[in-house]
């Protein structure tokens, strides 16, 4: 429950509503800066055994299935035929056993062997099609808040308990149950979700208007924050029965990055916000402060901002390439003549790291990928000094220019 | 020890040939490679043809000799034993099936250019507008630059196709023909009519090389004029997408009808020298299944490549 | 006219032709079997060498070893580029050699040759002399491929470096030089031998089967080795059509896979994998049926459940055709299309269970002799378990997002390979040693040589799990530190693998200078087989009176 709801806490839109949060902001992220790389968690350690540490609710749905899912039967089944073989090596070696049996059918025995795996198998795939959707599906939710914005729907307000929402989602995506909307209250930045039944209501699920009846109205200075859709992802409850849920219905992309492999690099441009790109090469040993890094780090980083759903868009100039990413769970050919698509949210700040991962020539290795998760605002200011590079007016003039980033534009 | 032989099988002498003929799919192979990288600077110094062609040589003597050795084999009766007779069969239909599988690649292509020869759903951004692709078009999912190569529709537009009630039909009906002769002449021989077998073999044969040649025509007419408004979207063999799919499936098919036109020839010469009994001629039997093989795959080209696919019923 | 009387006259005594007609004009299944078998061993030292240099390059960080491979008069910089391309070329001809060159002619062409006629009771194949042809070109095809090795492939740099998949447009567009057309053309060579030796088994098996030996009385490794073939016959040909695309595209400009003329390199990923799927299971059942026979033997006990196992290779065999796109689910496929694949894949678990828990239930209750072929047949189950487990991990498409081209896929794959087939093919190797050879094999350097290699095999390929989740991409010459631990683990095992391999040749040279006579059958009455029947080395014409089946 807590990671998700500082996750949403730190939302940029509810910043930018606020200026004295802003300012808060921008000295955290001042702050953050400084501490430059040092932020990067959640990259490949040394030794490690497991899968990097998840930066994204979907990389955290692939923890639960990888970890909780897979491994216990993996090791298990493993375990069970070691376990069976050492049976036989002690028990039924010729010298503890010199008479061998002569059976050769156990209908009972075959029809278990059988069945079993198959149940396994169904209860794998009870968690491994949800996964394949999340990271397939690109996500379609929708924020609702009362003023605002350009990231946000608005709702009606039918009374001040009775609030409501369009379902005007695609024809297999409508809205049509309780996990399909989340509610929120804010008061003063902070961000609470209320309980489905004990805190609010839902009618009117799989028609064209849903209404969230609140059982209580809001109380002064309070904003009521609706997210609505399918795209649910993240750790759920297991079975439904242990745990905690910490999934989030994730919001509709509100970014395009479109990602150009090319021997040996990658080009990136953000067509929403103007028209510049960039390369990105190999950062050389000798540049680098921290040498560990070398093979990671990339000439530049692409910037996003936390907790805002991303759209990468790949293709490749010559031949194929794949643009990977292990925090976010994401990896996705980058083909000449096609168009892929795949999507992240991060849910921290820091700088990640990925690598090319198809085989794409001489220097596959050396294609380094990096992305530095950012506040709204950093993200805001870091584009208007690219399209000040390029020659561009700024984009989001409320912002104020980062110093720290300069380095970046070059 | 061994003792003596107790069973029909056909145990073969040790045999140059598999030998021989290994070295001449090398040569061959090689210097194919030698001679297409000619330009270039050729291949560990060999370029031209020669190696190309000498190891093509070796590869028809080979043939030649092996297949001699195999006639004379069933002459003296080594190999005519039923259940030899039965494995021969075996290995028949299996070679054709593989055969069936190596054709099932060329329609993969086909019908994956026919059947999707657009893009998904436009790439569209967070205002509404469609972002565009690194050629400054308009972007789609997936297959991006086949949309705007096909204009999202079979046969791509520009290109000029081929009618297939014309030329092709006339194939069609020329193979369908061929068919029933082969059939007939199989039907001859196994009623002891020596005559109606010739006659049917050869109207097969002819109907066969009719065949080719009217491809031929046709090939020729395409080579030669190139079907389509512009370079890329031009019927021809060359950097287009209809053009390589239409000429390798069916080159591919015009290569197995001169195959098997040339097997059927062979079988002609046998019969003529009386190798052919009513119960025993596999080697007939054998062109036959490869005539209705080669058959069936032209009736499957026809359907899709020319009628399905020109006619615009896939795309 | 029945060919007996013909036949008798020209067969009629043990009679071996001299020594140049003998080994290359062969019509004979057992010393084409053996032509295989020694071409197994050059390709696995070429193969296991070609490893060792990459385990050498991934030892530590940074691109150290193979640059003194490179020509050192030329400038730094240049060494380098040579020795990443080095590297490419590398992995790419260890796959290719491995699996083409290495465990399909030892397992189908060597022992598929020598004993599923002894097996089903057959005088030789249907076809002798189609037979050695399957052979030779597969002779001519590592010619070729050995071309390919030392021809110009990406500008200047020799060989083809776009790994063993040959992906293009990497290799169309890019890769240009001759190297890539010598490969192709090696491809299909050693396709069409196949294919032609599919044909031949599957003859054999169908036609040739002692009177009273039906289908299902049938051992297991001649059902293996039946399915197998099936799957080459209907397999490989697509291969070829796929490769002659590439060959076509490269030589006359055709636009299959060429994206400015709207061809599709996806294309091509769904023929080499509608081929490569099938393939790996070629690659493994020939296994499973030698380990079937092992088990039961040294446990004297009939093997369990004979009919389900038969059929859940042919159920394998069925389904390995239609999940092909397990390894392209990161190319931009529907998301149905990845829902399918990955429930079609799943399936493949149930059945190779079904074969796990059969070899262990033949075990159970059995008197079990843990004799050296016996250490490597167990060896193989459990290894093969392990390897089969981390395949159903990335048989979900979710989470193959994360681990597609890691380390992860290469961790699995050498357990099911590098731990699975060549366990099989040891344990074959040390099962019918004395049957093929007349002589008993070494036994101390045959422990040697399963002790060190299971010891071995597995610290190179258990860390490389570790390093595949925790990210690190496949086919990478050089890594970041982050990866540097069990990289450096992997190459040490490596090393300890590589003496067990020594062990081995050592092995063959020790039985030899003992020549300890081998007898006709050495296990006693858990082998049941008809080729214990026969002497050891089994005359030249084997059954020439065909044996009956109660
Ligand atoms: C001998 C070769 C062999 C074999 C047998 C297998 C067997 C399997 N393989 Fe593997 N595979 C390869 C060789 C092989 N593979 C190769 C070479 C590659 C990489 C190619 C490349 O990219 O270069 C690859 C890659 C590969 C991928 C693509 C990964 C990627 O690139 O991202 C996938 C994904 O689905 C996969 C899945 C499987 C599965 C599900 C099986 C199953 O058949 C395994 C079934 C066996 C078991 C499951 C164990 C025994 C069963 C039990 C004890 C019963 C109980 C079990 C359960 C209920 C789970 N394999
Ligand atoms: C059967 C297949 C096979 C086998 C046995 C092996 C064996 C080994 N492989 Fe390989 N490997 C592949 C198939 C195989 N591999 C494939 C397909 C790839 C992917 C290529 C690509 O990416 O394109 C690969 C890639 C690959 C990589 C990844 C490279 C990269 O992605 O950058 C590495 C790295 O460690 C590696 C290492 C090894 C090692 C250390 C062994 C050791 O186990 C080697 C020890 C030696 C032996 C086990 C051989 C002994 C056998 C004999 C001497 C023959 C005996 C014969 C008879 C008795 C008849 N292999
Ligand atoms: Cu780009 Cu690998
Ligand atoms: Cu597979």
């Amino acid at each position: 429950m807590d990671n998700h709801m500082t996750g949403h806490m730190t939302g940029g839109t509810i910043f930018k509503k606020m200026p004295v949060r802003l300012l808060g902001g921008l000295i955290a992220a001042g702050l953050a800066l400084m501490l430059g790389t040092g932020m990067a968690v959640a990259n490949p350690v040394d030794g490690g055994l497991g899968l990097q540490e998840a930066a994204s609710p979907f990389m955290e749905q692939v923890h639960q299935f990888h970890n909780w899912v897979l491994m216990p039967i993996i090791v298990g089944i493993s375990l069970l035929v070691l376990a069976l073989l050492l049976i036989i090596i002690f028990k039924f070696n010729s010298k503890a056993n010199p008479t061998p049996a002569k059976f050769s059918h156990n209908t009972l025995i075959e029809v278990i062997w059988t069945g079993v795996p198959i149940l396994i198998l169904l209860f794998v795939a009870v968690f491994s099609f949800p996964l394949l959707f999340s990271a397939d599906v690109i996500p379609d939710g929708k924020r609702y808040l009362a003023q605002d914005t350009e990231l946000a729907e608005t709702f009606t307000s039918k009374s001040d308990t009775e609030f409501v929402i369009a379902n005007d989602f695609s024809e297999h995506r409508r809205l049509s149950s309780k996990d399909h909307v989340e509610v929120f209250v804010i008061r003063n930045g902070e961000r609470r979700e209320l309980t489905y039944r004990k805190e609010f209501k839902l009618s009117g699920l799989k028609t064209d208007e849903v209404t969230i009846a609140l059982t209580e109205p809001l109380a002064a200075g309070e904003e009521l924050e609706i997210i609505a859709g399918r795209s649910r992802v993240g750790a759920k409850k297991f079975l439904d029965l242990f745990g905690t849920d910490n999934s989030q219905i994730v919001v509709a992309p509100s970014i395009n990055i479109k990602v150009t492999g090319f021997q040996w690099g990658w080009n990136y441009a953000y067509p929403d916000e103007g028209d510049f790109e960039f390369n990105a090469l190999i950062k050389k040993k000798e540049d680098l402060d921290d040498t560990s890094l070398y093979l990671f780090e990339p000439t530049k980083r692409i910037v996003v901002p936390v907790n805002e759903t991303v759209r990468i868009l790949t293709t490749g100039r010559e031949v194929i390439h794949s643009w990977a990413l292990p925090v976010f769970g994401v990896k996705i050919d980058a083909v000449p003549g096609r168009i892929n698509e795949s999507w992240f949210m991060a849910t921290r700040e820091g700088v990640f790291y990925g690598q090319c991962s198809e085989i794409c020539g001489k220097d596959h290795a050396f294609m380094p990928i990096a992305v530095e998760v950012v506040s709204r605002e950093e993200y805001q200011a870091w584009v208007d000094s690219e399209r000040e590079f390029a020659g561009l007016e700024p984009k989001y003039t409320n912002t104020i220019k980062l110093a720290a980033n300069a380095d970046q534009a070059q | 020890m061994a003792g003596a032989v107790q069973h029909d099988y056909h145990l073969v002498n040790p045999s140059p040939w598999p030998f021989i003929g290994s070295i001449g799919a090398a040569m061959t192979a090689i210097g194919a490679v030698a001679w297409n990288h000619s330009g270039d600077g050729g291949l560990f110094g060999i370029s031209g043809p020669w190696l190309f062609l000498t190891g093509f040589a070796v590869l028809l003597i080979t043939m030649a000799g092996w297949w001699r050795d195999v006639i004379r084999e069933s002459l003296k009766g080594e190999n005519t034993a039923p259940v030899v007779r039965i494995g021969l069969r075996y290995g028949m239909i299996l070679f054709i099936a593989s055969e069936v599988m190596f054709f099932a690649a060329w329609f993969w292509a086909f019908f994956g250019a026919a059947l999707f020869p657009g893009a998904g759903d436009p790439v569209i951004l967070t205002d509404g507008t469609q972002m565009l692709n690194a050629d400054g078009l308009p972007a789609y999912l997936m297959n991006d630059s086949r949309q705007h190569v096909t204009g999202g529709m079979w046969p791509p537009a520009g290109v000029e196709v081929l009618d297939p009630w014309h030329l092709p039909l006339i194939n069609t009906l020329i193979l369908l023909l061929s068919g029933t002769t082969i059939t007939w002449s199989h039907y001859a021989l196994t009623k002891n009519d020596q005559k109606g077998f010739i006659a049917g073999l050869v109207l097969t044969i002819i109907l066969g090389i009719f065949f080719t040649f009217l491809q031929y025509v046709e090939y020729n007419e395409v080579l030669l004029y190139g079907f389509g408004d512009n370079v890329e979207r031009m019927f021809t063999y060359k950097a287009s997408l209809y053009g390589g799919s239409f000429f390798m499936a069916t080159g591919f098919h015009g290569v197995h009808v001169i195959i098997g036109t040339i097997f059927l020839i062979v079988c002609l010469f046998r019969g003529l020298a009386g190798h052919f009994t009513p119960e025993r001629h596999f080697g007939f039997e054998a062109a036959a299944w490869y005539w209705h093989f080669v058959d069936v795959v032209w009736l499957f080209l026809f359907a899709s490549i020319y009628v399905a696919g020109n006619e615009g019923l896939l795309g | 006219m029945a060919g007996t009387a013909t036949n008798t006259a020209e067969h009629q005594d043990d009679h071996v032709p001299s020594f140049f007609v003998r080994w290359f004009f062969s019509t004979n299944h057992k010393d084409i079997g053996t032509l295989y078998l020694v071409f197994a061993i050059l390709a696995g030292v070429i193969g296991g060498a070609m490893s060792g240099l990459i385990r050498m390059e991934l030892m530590d960080p940074g691109v150290t070893f193979l640059t003194s491979f490179t020509d050192q008069n030329l400038p730094e910089a240049a060494q380098l580029d040579a020795a990443k391309n080095f590297y490419n070329v590398l992995i790419t001809y260890h796959g290719l050699i491995m699996i083409f060159f290495m465990v399909m002619p030892a397992l189908i062409g060597g022992f598929g040759n020598w004993f599923v006629p002894l097996m089903i009771g057959a005088p030789d194949m249907a076809f002798p002399r189609m037979n050695n042809i399957s052979f030779w070109l597969y002779g001519a095809s590592a010619l070729l491929l050995t071309l390919s090795y030392f021809a110009p492939g990406y500008g200047e740099q020799l060989g083809f470096g776009g790994g063993w998949v040959l992906y293009p447009p990497l290799s169309t567009e890019n890769i240009t030089g001759p190297s890539m057309d010598l490969l192709i053309l090696s491809l299909h060579l050693a396709g069409a031998s196949s294919i032609l030796g599919a044909i031949n088994f599957i003859t054999t098996i169908f036609n040739m089967r002692a009177p009273g030996m039906t289908l299902h009385k049938m051992p297991l490794f001649a059902w293996s080795i039946l399915i197998t073939a099936f799957l080459l016959v209907l397999s490989l040909p697509v291969l070829a059509g796929g490769i002659t695309m590439l060959l076509t595209d490269r030589m006359f400009n055709t636009a299959f896979f060429d994206w400015t003329a709207g061809g599709d390199p996806i294309l091509f990923q769904h023929l080499f994998w509608f081929f490569g799927h099938p393939e790996v299971y070629i690659l493994i059942l020939p296994g499973f049926g030698i380990i079937s026979h092992i088990v039961s033997t040294f446990s004297k006990k009939p093997i369990f459940g004979y009919l389900g196992m038969a059929y859940a290779m042919v159920a394998i065999g069925f389904v390995g055709f239609i999940v092909w796109a397990h390894h392209m689910y990161t190319v931009g496929m529907s998301v149905n299309m990845k829902a399918y694949f990955t429930a079609a894949t799943l399936v493949i678990a149930v059945p190779t269970g079904i074969k796990v828990f059969s070899w262990i239930a033949t075990m159970w209750g059995g008197s079990v002799e843990f004799k050296i072929p016996m250490l490597w047949a167990i060896g193989f189950i459990f290894l093969f378990t392990i390897g089969g487990v981390t395949g159903v991990v990335l048989a979900n498409a979710g989470i193959d997002h994360a681990l597609h081209d890691t380390y992860y896929v290469v961790a699995h794959f050498h357990y099911v390979l590098s731990l699975g087939a060549v366990f099989a093919i040891f344990a074959a190797w040390y099962y019918w040693f004395e049957k093929m050879f007349g002589i008993k094999y070494n036994v101390f350097f045959a422990g040697a040589h399963f002790w060190l290699m299971f010891i071995g095999v597995n610290i190179i390929f258990m860390p490389q799990h570790f390093l595949g989740l925790q990210g690190m991409p496949r086919r990478y010459v050089d890594f970041p530190e982050a990866f540097a631990l069990w990289n450096h683990v992997s190459t040490w095992g490596y090393l300890i693998t590589v003496i067990g391999v020594l062990a081995f040749f050592v092995g063959i040279v020790a039985s030899v200078l003992q020549r300890r006579k081998g007898v006709a059958n050495p296990w006693g009455e858990g082998a049941t087989t008809l080729e214990w029947t026969l002497p050891s080395p089994p005359p030249f014409h084997s059954f020439n009176e065909l044996p009956k089946i109660k």
